[in-house]
């Protein structure tokens, strides 16, 4: 049964074992000896992410080394348990290999009973396997709140198939069941994905095949494309709309731009095939073959408990082969901000405004289906999966497509629309991603930051070694590597007095470690340690042991003549390695690829739980034009709960009534949506 | 000792491991900091791994690892505890790129005393301070 739950439904068993942390016992003293030889009463291993089957699997040689229950307590075989579980993890090839990750396992000790000489064992394994490009997008930082798992990136390296359902209900629709299956290769990066869904009124299908690459260049970072085929079909007041087309996209990232922080992001989508409606006007087709193409850019990130996203969209479409006959302008903001109120408890506030044109080219005439019908689920603009551009005006009081100004459409075949979405949402109840303990333990979160310091360190030291100046300093050491040499030749024949003899010997000794750290540093590029007068096999430790100490009473002219090479050369080296714009450079870039792993790290400790309970408040205004009089502008306002379950699942439920309605307009729409994340991952 | 039914945990091993992998995906250095208990007393140590690989498709193997206990006595301790609590700076890192990658390949070819080794790695806090 256990094996059931565990496979089907995850959180359930985690809220199984949070509920046995309760379970009777005693306070236990912070030395580890004194419960040597005590009873291991029980040995359990934790982890956020163990219910991932990727993981689970990831772990299982890791688990072999745990010490049995009922066996007696070994100290010394904790840290080797430690020492397995990281190997596990770091050892997988079904774990991603992010940029920098920080890998984190503990062992603590409760319920420690006298009488009984027994105790509890438990270890604690984190793990950050953070994707970097896709992180940067919108959808992301969503992504890390509804599913922290996916978000996180622990995806499988190993060809994988999952399956999505998705169960959602609207009055235009009806209960509408579905969901999305795709097949994995990461070693290649392509995906095939089918998606499908249907009701009485509604029907969508799609196929798509997909791929991406990462890349090194600052305009071309990620780039991503696929092509497929779409199918839909949606109500339409006693209407109907129905659209098949195949479309093929290119999406591409550039690296975070130093100014905002932020990637560029651009994209081009083609398609052809058919719209279909039995509406008539005679400024709108009703059925159409055509073909169009799609321009997309904008820009999306983050800072602190900050989200944005500013997205523009361009569409010139007419039919096959034809002159252009409408064009259609979409711009997309939004902005959230999470504001951390008690442990693990937040207010998430979010806004996104969208606003479109559509006119006609020439003589041309858009297709019915081109207008914006709005409502409750917004349309995509693309077929891109992660990068979500709204294309017609979202309110959620209204059903889908129940809101425009003109049933068939304006004389004059233009349309325009705006729209403003903010949505509150509370948490009310939570069971934190991460245990109490490691969250709340300093210690834990020193180290995490003294790590990620490390990290920082890293990557600025090899922006800093890739600078142009850096050119300099090599140049210098090349030439400084002869006169060293010629140094420690002529040193092997120096005859001094014996008072100097441990003299020489100390500069012979030094002379030899900055010969290797010379060459070492060549290579590198990485001259911080021959300029240090802490270290022995520095420039500034040769000059104090060869010249002044050794030189000062020989006064030997070629040591003398070698030492001035020394100071000029270490001048050269000191002027390339503190250029102050390399270095800032190479400081912004190092924060440019940390902020990602930053956080995401911040998000997964302080932030994301495992189950929480949220209710959640709406308010919308929109307005679609023209309109046969006064301009038709609506409120809907509202409200309804969420229940989030990890990584599985989400349920939102609400209503959201018309304030203002007009007459034959809906009270007010009710919304239900269950989606599943990944039943079998 | 009285039964209770709310207890605390108390933590008695802790390790922390930092991976960050090189541009061109060749080259992951693994940085990590211990602290167990040995005798009732806290003991910490420092592990340095390079690992590398011929092409991004294939698995890493060690180059170097380094794994050393710190006394804390012996080492600069202001030094230590700003690289326990903000890690490696960049001076270090470009020592431990430097100095101590090279004289543990050195090591490794039986070109170097373990004595010399130790010492260069204790001169990593030195290195702290540029």
């Amino acid at each position: 049964m256990a094996d059931l739950l565990r496979w089907f439904f995850p959180p359930v068993l985690f809220l199984l074992i949070a509920a046995d942390q309760s379970a009777a016992g005693a306070q236990c003293g912070p030395r580890l000896s004194a419960y040597q030889g005590y009873r291991l009463h029980s040995v359990e291993l934790r982890s956020p992410f163990s219910f991932l089957h990727i993981l689970d699997q990831a772990l299982a040689p890791g688990r072999a080394k745990l010490p049995a229950p009922g066996s007696v307590l070994d100290p010394a075989a904790i840290p080797a348990t430690i020492k397995a579980l990281e190997d596990s993890v770091r050892s997988s090839t079904a774990l991603v290999d992010p940029p920098a990750s920080v890998t984190a396992a503990a062992a603590f000790i409760d319920h420690c009973d006298d009488q009984k000489r027994e105790l509890d064992l438990i270890f604690y394994l984190f793990t950050s396997r953070i994707a970097a490009p896709s992180s940067w997008s919108w959808e992301f930082g969503q992504a890390l709140h509804e599913d922290p798992g996916a978000g996180s990136g622990i995806a499988p390296r190993k060809p994988r198939l999952a399956v999505e359902p998705k169960v959602a209900f609207d009055r235009s629709n009806l209960l509408v069941a579905g969901g999305q299956t795709s097949f994995l290769a990461p070693s290649t990066g392509f995906q095939l994905a089918v998606e499908g869904s249907a009701s009485d009124r509604y029907t969508n299908a799609a196929l798509r095949l997909s791929g991406s690459k990462v890349l090194e260049y600052a305009a071309l970072w990620q780039a991503s494309w696929a092509a497929g085929y779409h199918f839909e079909r949606q109500p339409l007041a006693e209407e109907r709309l129905r659209q098949g087309y195949a479309f093929g996209w290119l999406s591409a990232a550039s690296r975070p731009l130093a100014r905002i922080g932020s990637p560029i992001r651009y994209a081009v989508q083609f398609e052809k095939g058919y719209q279909a409606s039995a509406l008539s006007s005679a400024a709108f087709q009703g059925d159409a073959r055509y073909a169009a193409v799609k321009l997309l850019a904008g820009v999306s990130g983050g800072s602190g408990p900050h989200d944005y996203s500013l997205n523009a969209g361009f569409q010139v479409g007419g039919a096959a082969g034809v002159n252009p006959a409408y064009r259609k302008l979409l711009l997309d903001g939004a902005y959230a901000v999470r504001m951390a109120f008690s442990d693990h408890r937040a207010l998430d506030l979010d806004c996104r405004v969208t606003a479109g044109w559509l006119s006609p080219l020439g003589n041309g005439h858009a297709p019915q289906n081109e207008r914006f019908f709005g409502g409750l689920v917004p349309r995509p603009f693309t077929d891109i999966p992660d990068w979500e551009v709204r294309a017609s005006p979202s309110i959620r009081s209204f059903p889908n497509n129940r809101f425009y100004a003109l049933i068939a459409g304006d004389p004059s075949g233009r349309e325009r629309f705006v729209s403003m979405n903010l949505t509150a949402a509370l948490t009310a109840w939570r069971l934190p991603l991460l245990p109490r303990e490691l969250y709340t333990n300093g210690e834990f979160l020193t180290r995490i930051e003294g790590q990620k310091g490390t990290a920082r360190a890293t990557l600025t030291a090899y922006h800093a070694s890739k600078e142009p100046s850096i050119d300099a300093a090599v140049a210098a050491a090349e030439k400084l590597g002869p006169v060293l040499e010629r140094l420690q030749a002529q040193l092997e024949s120096l005859a001094v007095p014996s008072n100097q003899e441990e003299a020489l010997e100390s500069c012979r000794d030094t002379l030899e470690l900055v010969l290797d750290q010379l060459e070492s540093s060549r290579k590198q590029r990485m001259f911080s340690p021959l300029l240090s007068p802490n270290l022995p096999r520095s420039l500034p430790r040769l000059i104090r042991d060869c010249e002044d100490e050794l030189n000062g009473s020989l006064d030997n002219a070629e040591i003398h003549a070698a030492a001035r090479q020394v100071v000029e050369r270490r001048a050269e080296i000191e002027t390339a390695v503190t250029d102050p714009a390399a270095l800032a450079r190479a400081e912004s870039r190092a924060a440019e690829d940390f902020r990602i792993v930053d956080r995401a790290l911040t998000a997964l400790v302080q932030e994301i739980n495992l189950v929480s309970v949220d209710p959640v408040f709406i308010f919308d205004t929109a307005y679609v034009g023209p309109a046969p009089s006064s301009r038709l502008v609506r409120y809907g306002l509202g409200g309804g709960g969420r229940l989030t379950l990890g990584s599985h699942v989400s349920f939102t439920a609400g209503y959201a009534c018309n304030a203002n309605r007009g007459a034959g307009e809906p009270r007010g729409a009710v919304f239900l949506e269950m989606k599943f994340h990944d039943l079998i991952r | 000792m009285p039964v209770t039914g709310e207890t605390k945990k108390v933590l008695v091993a802790l390790s922390v491991q930092l991976e960050v992998l090189a541009k061109g995906k060749l080259r992951k250095f693994v940085f990590g900091l211990k602290k167990t208990q040995e005798n009732d007393l806290d003991k910490w140590s420092v592990s340095f791994e390079l690992l590398d690989r011929a092409s991004a498709d294939a698995q890493f193997a060690r180059a170097v690892f380094l794994d050393i206990d710190l006394d804390l006595k012996k080492v600069p301790v202001e030094a230590v505890q700003a690289t326990a609590d903000k890690g490696l700076n960049k001076p270090q890192v470009e020592y431990t790129l430097t100095a101590v990658a090279s004289d543990a390949d050195k090591l490794s070819q039986g070109k170097i005393q373990e004595s010399r080794m130790k010492r260069t790695v204790s001169d990593l806090f030195a290195a702290r301070n540029g």
